[in-house]
Parts: C-alpha cells; sequence; structure tokens
C-alpha cells in the first residue's frame, strides 16, 4: 500500500502556521468543556522589540520567546478518498497525505506561570475583560494554566522515546494521546 | 451560531502571531473549528528534504501491520511519532477555510480593531523521520514464491494457471515492499531479477544452470572466447535449444560484463570468473556437507577453461567445519541471510557461537545501517575475546 504525499499549495507558496507552546494545560471551566469554540484563550504580547512575549491567560502570566525551529515542520492533512469498488471494506481506502502549512518557529513559554496578583495587575485585567464576552448568560470564565509535573527536558522528546508509528495509524484517525 | 456574531475580535491567524509589533498584544482563541483534528499532523523533517516532500515525489510505503516507512527517490525513513507534554497550540493562517474545506471564515469582521489568532488543535506530538535501511528481505521471499524455471519456457502460452500466483509487476512490489524506487530497483539487480511479460522474476536455480551449461558447451563447440562472446552469435545458438533470448541475454549480464569492443559489431560480453565460479559451487555444495579436497577436486572440474577457481572467491558463500582431522565445506551464502542487523547477527551466532574476524567479515560486511559504523555494529551485536595480545580476537554472541 502506498499514500501519496502531495502539495497543494506548491513550493514556493507552502503558507505558514505558528505554534505557540506552554508547559501544562490550559484548563476551561468545566461549563465550557464541550464547546470551546471561539472561546478566548488570552493575551498575546510583545512588550519591546526583542523577541520576548508574555502570554497573559486568566489571572497566570508566560513569558516567553520566539524560536526558530532546528527543522521546520510540515502540517499535513489526511484525506480519504473513497474507492467506487468495495466501499465496505475498510483497507480498499485509499488515504493521502496534503501538507497545507510549513511551520518554521515557535513562540515557547517554558515559564511557570505567575500570578497576577497585584491589586495593579488585577484591576487592569478586570478593565480589560470586564464587560467581556458573555455565553449563554453567565459571565466569561478564561480557562487556567494547569502545570504538570513533566520538564522541559522531557517534553523535547528525542525519538528514542518515540514508538514506531504503524501503517494502521495513518489511515484509521488514532489520536496518540 | 451565537458565538460567533458575538467575537468582538478580528482575524489575524499565524501571520499575525508570526509578525506582532513590538509594544503590542493580539488575543489568542479557539477557532470556531477547533476539535481533536486527528486527520491533521505535523511531520518534522530535515531542510533538504523539504523540495522533494514539496514536489510530491515522496510516498509513505508499507502493509497496514507494518510500521510506515517515508520513502524518497533514493532514501527510506521511519516515522516515530513523538509525543509531548506541553500544550502545542497549533495555530493556522486566517485563510485556513480553503485548506480544511470548510465554509470561509465569517469573523474577519473588526469590531473592536483586536487582532485575533485562532487555535485550531492542540497537537499532542509531532511525527520524525529517522533514516534507516531499506527492507529488502521481503522482496527476496516474494520473488522466491514463484522463480522462472525452464518448465514454463517449454510449456508456452499453453497453460498459465499459476499466471498470476506469486507474480508481482513494479507497481506491486512498491506497493509491498518498503524501500525507495533506487533501492528497490538495486535490491532486484542484487537478487538478479528480470522481467517477464511485466513481473519481476528470479530465475530458477536449474534452470541457470541449464543455461550456463548450454552457453560453456556451445562455446566450445564454436570457438567462442570467454572473455568476448558476442550477443549475436551466443543469442540465436542458444534459443535454438528452446532458451528464450530475453533470459539469455539476462543471464550474461548476471554472470559477465559487457566489454566495449568496436573491431566486432553487437554487443559483446565477458563472463566473469567469481559468478560462475560461485555459481558451480553452490550447485556442487546443493543440500549437503562435503569433504573439502573433493569439493575442490569436482568444483575445479566444473569450473570453465581459462578460470582457476581460487577458493577466495567462495568468500560469504561457504563455511567450513574440521571434524576431527577432516575438513568439511558446505555452502552458507551472505545472500540467503537476514538484512537485518540483529536477526543477521542471530543467525550468524546460531550457526557458530564463534567467529575468527577473517570468517567473519565476509557475512557482515553488507551490513548498513545509517549512523552507525561497522565497529559500531560490532560492538552492539557481538562480544570480542581475545586469549592472548598476539591471538586473533574472537567474536561471538553477546
Amino acid at each position: 500500500m502506498q499514500i501519496q504525499v502531495k502539495c497543494s499549495c506548491g513550493e514556493e507558496k507552502c503558507p505558514e502556521w505558528a505554534i505557540l507552546e506552554l508547559q501544562g494545560v490550559v484548563e476551561a471551566q468545566p461549563s465550557f468543556k464541550d464547546r470551546l469554540q471561539n472561546l478566548r484563550i488570552g493575551t498575546l504580547c510583545r512588550p519591546t522589540s526583542q523577541e520576548n512575549y508574555t502570554f497573559t491567560v486568566g489571572y497566570h502570566e508566560l513569558t516567553g520567546t520566539k524560536v526558530p525551529l532546528k527543522k521546520p515542520m510540515l502540517v499535513l492533512k489526511k484525506i480519504k478518498l473513497s474507492t467506487e469498488e468495495e466501499k465496505g471494506d475498510i483497507n480498499s481506502t485509499k488515504v493521502e497525505l496534503d501538507v497545507i502549512g510549513v511551520i518554521r518557529q515557535r513562540i515557547l513559554f517554558k515559564t511557570r506561570p505567575k500570578a497576577l496578583i497585584s491589586s495593579a495587575d488585577l484591576s487592569s485585567y478586570y478593565e480589560e475583560h470586564n464587560g467581556d464576552l458573555k455565553i449563554d448568560g453567565k459571565p466569561f470564565s478564561s480557562p487556567k494554566v494547569q502545570r504538570k509535573s513533566l520538564s522541559l527536558v522531557n517534553a523535547d522528546l528525542s525519538y528514542d522515546d518515540g514508538c514506531n508509528l504503524s501503517y494502521d495509524d495513518l489511515i484509521t484517525c488514532h489520536s496518540h494521546l | 451560531m451565537e458565538i460567533e456574531k458575538s467575537l468582538p475580535y478580528g482575524e489575524g491567524g499565524a501571520e499575525a502571531i508570526l509578525n506582532v509589533q513590538s509594544n503590542t498584544s493580539i488575543s489568542i482563541a479557539y477557532h470556531q473549528l477547533f476539535g481533536p483534528h486527528d486527520d491533521l499532523m505535523l511531520l518534522e523533517l530535515d531542510e533538504k528534504l523539504l523540495p522533494d516532500i514539496l514536489n510530491q515525489r515522496v510516498t509513505l510505503r508499507g502493509q497496514p501491520d507494518e510500521d510506515a516507512v517515508l520513502c524518497t527517490q533514493s532514501k527510506t525513513y521511519a516515522i516515530k511519532f513523538v509525543g509531548t507534554s506541553n500544550s502545542v497550540f497549533l495555530i493556522p493562517p486566517s485563510n485556513l477555510s480553503i485548506a480544511l474545506g470548510a465554509s470561509s471564515n465569517s469573523s474577519e469582521k473588526d469590531h473592536d480593531n483586536a487582532v485575533v489568532a485562532s487555535v485550531i488543535k492542540v497537537v499532542p506530538g509531532s511525527m520524525e523521520l529517522v533514516e534507516v535501511a531499506p527492507r529488502l528481505d521481503k522482496l527476496k521471499l516474494l520473488l522466491s514464491e514463484n522463480p522462472y524455471s525452464f518448465d514454463e519456457v517449454s510449456q508456452m502460452n499453453t497453460e498459465l494457471t499459476h499466471k498470476n500466483k506469486g507474480l508481482y509487476s513494479w507497481s506491486d512490489l512498491v506497493e509491498k515492499v518498503q524501500a525507495s524506487d533506487e533501492e528497490l530497483c538495486t535490491g532486484l539487480r542484487a537478487l538478479a531479477a528480470v522481467e517477464i511479460d511485466g513481473y519481476w522474476r528470479s530465475l530458477d536455480e536449474n534452470f541457470v544452470d541449464e543455461i550456463l551449461n548450454m552457453l560453456l558447451h556451445n562455446a566450445v563447440l564454436n570457438d567462442w572466447l570467454l572473455s568476448a562472446l558476442n550477443e549475436d552469435e551466443v543469442l540465436p545458438v542458444l534459443e535454438a535449444d528452446g532458451f528464450p533470448r530475453e533470459i539469455v541475454r539476462h543471464c550474461l549480464g548476471v554472470y559477465g560484463s559487457k566489454v566495449v569492443d568496436e573491431t566486432r559489431g553487437g554487443c559483446t560480453w565477458r563472463l566473469e570468473e567469481r559468478p560462475v565460479c560461485v555459481h558451480f559451487a553452490r550447485v556442487i555444495l546443493r543440500g549437503k556437507k562435503m569433504n573439502l579436497e573433493r569439493f575442490m577436486e569436482e568444483w575445479r572440474k566444473k569450473v570453465p577453461e581459462g578460470m582457476n577457481g581460487s577458493f577466495d572467491v567462495l568468500e560469504g558463500e561457504v563455511l567450513t567445519e574440521k571434524i576431527g582431522i577432516e575438513t568439511r565445506i558446505y555452502a552458507f551464502s551472505v545472500s540467503s541471510l537476514p538484512s537485518v542487523p540483529a536477526e543477521r547477527f542471530s543467525k550468524l551466532f546460531q550457526e557458530k557461537p564463534k567467529w575468527e574476524w577473517k570468517e567473519l567479515q565476509p557475512f557482515v560486511r553488507d551490513l548498513k545501517v545509517p549512523g552507525l559504523s561497522s565497529e559500531g555494529l560490532l560492538l552492539k551485536y557481538t562480544r570480542r575475546s581475545q586469549p592472548s595480545a598476539d591471538a586473533e580476537p574472537i567474536f561471538s554472541a553477546r
């Protein structure tokens, strides 16, 4: 079986995608868990002319930098081509991978989140967020950042810890989490 | 959608993130299409592979139960999934709708002049590529299913009931074998395979033996020089004996090499000593162990005149063992061994627990693992011992 890797955008014009990476997990309030679409996460700010950034999520602030990736990453989209004969047979489903974007840098936040506790910070936070989105009449609640115990070294796994990807994984839609 | 209407931000996408001006900020939100999007995957790769990918010269190959590999024109890469515990927010460009086939993004409106970049997915990790040796053992296996034999030739086209059984065209092989096009070509050459009626076949050993014997026989009869066999003379003679021209020409290529000879017309071939001598040794040793002297005697009789079968050409084809005062020889060909290093060494030590370097070398020198030297291979898979400083080192299983 073969999976063709296509590139519909062409070599010159492969659009660049962006990545924000932070330690831990951003969690929404339980009432928003199932409908995150369009929910605001936070504010990305570049305070100076350097490639330093802050990312404010709820009352937490992260500091990070924009770093070029050592190797580029491609964004692939799996496209199922249904074969006309044998439609019922899963094995006959042809799949193509389409390159729809390239990623060359990421903004990486590797610090512990800092709580914006000073009243000045908080008031500016509320100034910015009050009168905010209201969904179904409930006040908007920002997601919170939850640190996981894994360090960045562990997060930047080398391939020794990577698992082999079976062909099946590429054809069916497994999530690897 | 209510939510969408109430979103008071303009749309900036990845461009906005990549070009944040100093002293400004942008909002980050979940995309209106935010979801698991299992069909979106990230692939990390070397800059030098980008042109191959973007020019669509790359495929993934394998069967559903195999680990996937990615093949360029010339190389094979294993694909590994690298998970991360970090939250990786993937942000597409603002015109993502085209790529995802969704309806156009209606949130372009710009109520507040605030720019928003939207996260389409939290990525659990990415795939990366590790160069590997092509997996050609399967090619060997596939071609051994139905070798081309004299029976099939003499049967002509009468009843080819087995027509499609164990027969593989190029496109079948590409679907089944995990190797790049170039590596597959090299593999087919190494197996002396030939394309017959659109299918890649290996030749039955008996059939090859008949062809070689017939060729040598006719060379004597017709005073042909083994170092200058003229195709225009050789092919018609062998064809008259029932051997198809294409197959004979293929054998000339396997057991000889083309000679540039402008004094004689047509295509001229020189029969090469090594493959011819190895062939006859194999035929003699088929299925049995022999006393070394007796073998040498028989072998020299078989080898055509002008070629002096020296024992060296059998490197990597035979093994010897001492039983009492007798030395016995038997066929043990490197080409019959697996090409995966761990399996190769396991077979070798199963055959013989201890090897001297001189013996071992012909059976491991073809092993190539990207990123590992041959010393590295030995360190990884063997134990080296040296009884005294000036003694030959001995290799055994780890």
